[in-house]
């Protein structure tokens, strides 16, 4: 149940935005297509949208199949990157818009936009235009237009990349509180590794075309498949290393256990900058280097050290550029990468 | 507030002289009481008074208005679909360069070409099918050519800043392709069309050179009647009936600008 996408393809012309895409989102949950400029997730949502239709594949909301169906009927509702409120109708009359083209008797649709506009907390704006609304306010016009209409599944297109750092926090957090509210299901387009941590319970991570990973949140961060998703997801710390023992790497800075078998000959690992540890015991030392530059993060410090590794202190540390630390690397907090740069989603089961 | 340097001020007030002093030497003498020339011989409404008893001026003023609104309204409904077509439909980048060009050539085209290929394509019909008389039909048929290009321009224009999103976010919305355009995007193109139908409208009401050679011997227009008449020497009817079409033409602009909705 919830969203099945089978072999999904996709054609601009000579370019080809999507390669056979498999998508299973379950009902109920969050689900955030995270990926750079370019790589699809857009129009993997416009696909699902109806806005635009596959060249090859197929779309299934909740058991039925709507590949072919036009956007005006298909039970999805999208809040778009732009808002694209209706500049010449109020609030109100917005958030009434897809009630009305339903047939829904003005009344009730009335009522129902009421109660939509209550959930944002924008029941004193109904009479307003978009343009007097601020950019704050008018993306919440946007998801109540959608929400308005009680969708199978709710789409998001980047909705918080017009709004301020300091908003989109506050937005995020927000989105979240409404998407368990109403038990629905979600899915977000973004390209902002940090927005989808915090709303998404699932995320698939995409490059140029594919999926390149998918899990919940905190399988995907804590374990990048592949150098592709390690780099988005801004692991920063990529060595490249020999194997020389089933569990051991021999690395610029010395040999290190790891946590598990290790599949390849030659290959990269990544470590994320703060699972590093200063260590003060000798026996922990994995490595000894200089501090070359150090940077005060407010809460935290981060530390460019002589051999080029980047890492991150939990706490402000009395560390002066060119003292030399004792570096422990914590056998679980290295990462194997492996070299296949998508997987596929297996949309049998989830069916 | 930012003041204006004096220079600006002068600058400007002596462009507005000279955009508006030959309009005012024709009110001034619209009511000069002397017939000939320059001498003032006293405030006279007589030439208003001879104009409102002139059948031939009250039946070309009629046929002006009869040619300009028809003719703008036609042209304003095609121009409006043209506009929506070439921007709705996913057309390559090199179909787009062609249809624009061929939208823009009507504008460009010196409008006695055009007056002549019309006559022309005129005449070829009339002998193919013993239609197309010349005379009132012919010059809106004439008329709506050239006026649809600059309607179309106008939407376009509209179109291209208003983009695709908000018809698609009606199309998410469940909206049907008659509720899309009829909730969203002709009431976000008013601006345009309006702007569109109003150029069309003056475009017609003072066009020459395309009635001149696509009118009939019944269907003589006001910009007609002034050429005819002034050959035989400019009279102050003339400034008279100049000056109520231009303060009509004011009246009409007035109108507009209350009437049309904002551009937001």
């Amino acid at each position: 149940m919830g969203l099945t996408a089978y072999a999904v393809c996709k054609n601009y012309g000579e370019t080809r935005a999507l390669y056979d895409v498999d998508l299973a989102v379950d009902k109920g949950e969050f689900f955030t297509l995270l990926g750079p400029s370019g790589c699809g997730k857009t129009t993997l949502l416009r696909i699902i949208a109806g806005l635009e239709m596959a060249d090859n594949g197929r779309i299934i909301i909740n058991g039925k199949d709507y590949t072919k169906v036009p956007a005006n009927k298909r039970p999805v509702n999208t809040v778009f990157q732009s808002y694209a409120m209706f500049p010449h109708l109020t609030v109100l009359e917005n958030v009434c818009f897809g009630l009305i083209s339903r047939k829904i008797r003005k009344s009730e649709a009335i009522d129902k936009a009421r109660k939509t506009l209550d959930l944002v907390q924008l029941s004193d704006f109904e009479d307003r235009k978009p343009h007097q609304l601020s950019g704050g306010q008018r993306q919440r016009v946007a998801l109540a237009r959608a929400l308005a209409n009680e969708p199978e599944i709710l789409l998001l297109d980047e909705p918080m990349s017009a709004l301020d750092a300091k908003l989109r926090v506050q937005v995020q957090i927000e989105l979240r509180q409404i998407q368990q509210r109403l038990e629905k299901t979600f899915i977000m387009v973004t390209h902002d590794q940090q927005e989808a941590l915090t709303v998404s319970d699932r995320m698939a991570v995409m490059g140029v075309g594919q999926v390149a990973q998918f899990g919940s949140v905190r399988e995907v961060y804590d374990n990048p498949r592949n150098r592709f998703v390690a780099d988005f997801l801004q692991t920063q710390n990529f060595i490249s290393v020999e194997r020389i023992g089933p569990c051991v790497v021999s690395t610029p800075y010395g040999d290190w256990e790891l946590k598990e078998q290790i599949p390849w000959e030659e290959g990269t690992v990544t470590v994320r900058p703060e699972k590093l540890r200063i260590s003060s015991d000798l026996s922990e030392c994995d490595f000894k280097a200089h501090v070359n530059t150090v940077i005060y993060r407010g809460c935290y410090q981060q530390f460019i050290l002589s051999n080029g590794l980047l890492m991150e202190t939990e706490t402000v540390l009395p560390v002066k550029e060119g003292d030399e630390l004792m570096v422990h690397v914590p056998k679980d907090a290295v990462i194997i990468l492996h070299e296949e740069t998508f997987q596929r989603m297996d949309v049998r089961t989830v069916r | 507030m930012k003041r204006c340097s004096l220079g600006v001020t002068f600058s400007s007030a002596l462009i507005f002289i000279f955009l508006y002093v030959p309009m005012l030497c024709v009110l001034v003498f619209s009511f000069n009481a002397s017939k000939m020339g320059l001498t003032w011989g006293g405030f006279s409404t007589h030439w208003y008074e001879k104009l409102i008893h002139n059948e031939m001026i009250l039946h070309a003023a009629w046929n002006t208005l009869v040619l300009a609104v028809t003719s703008t309204a036609v042209s304003t409904v095609f121009g409006t679909m043209l506009a929506i077509g070439m921007f709705r439909f996913p057309w390559s980048r090199r179909a787009v360069g062609k249809l624009n060009l061929l939208l823009h050539l009507p504008v460009v085209t010196p409008d006695i070409i055009f007056a002549v290929a019309l006559v022309i394509a005129f005449s070829v019909i009339r002998y193919l099918t013993g239609l197309f008389e010349l005379g009132m039909g012919s010059m809106i048929v004439g008329h709506v050519t050239f006026q649809t290009s600059f309607v179309a321009l106008a939407v376009k224009g509209r179109l291209e800043l208003i983009g695709h999103d908000v018809e698609e976010a009606a199309c998410d919305l469940y909206a049907g392709y008659w509720r899309v355009l009829t909730k969203v995007l002709l009431p976000m193109l008013m601006p345009g069309i309006i702007a569109g139908a109003m150029l069309a409208f003056t475009l017609s009401l003072d066009d020459f050179v395309i009635s001149f050679f696509t009118a009939g011997p019944k269907s003589t227009t006001l910009p007609l009647f002034i050429y005819a008449s002034v050959k035989r020497g400019v009279t102050p009817e003339i400034h008279a009936l100049s000056t109520i079409i231009m303060l009509a033409t004011i009246a009409a602009v007035a109108v507009m600008q209350k009437i049309a909705p904002d551009a937001r």
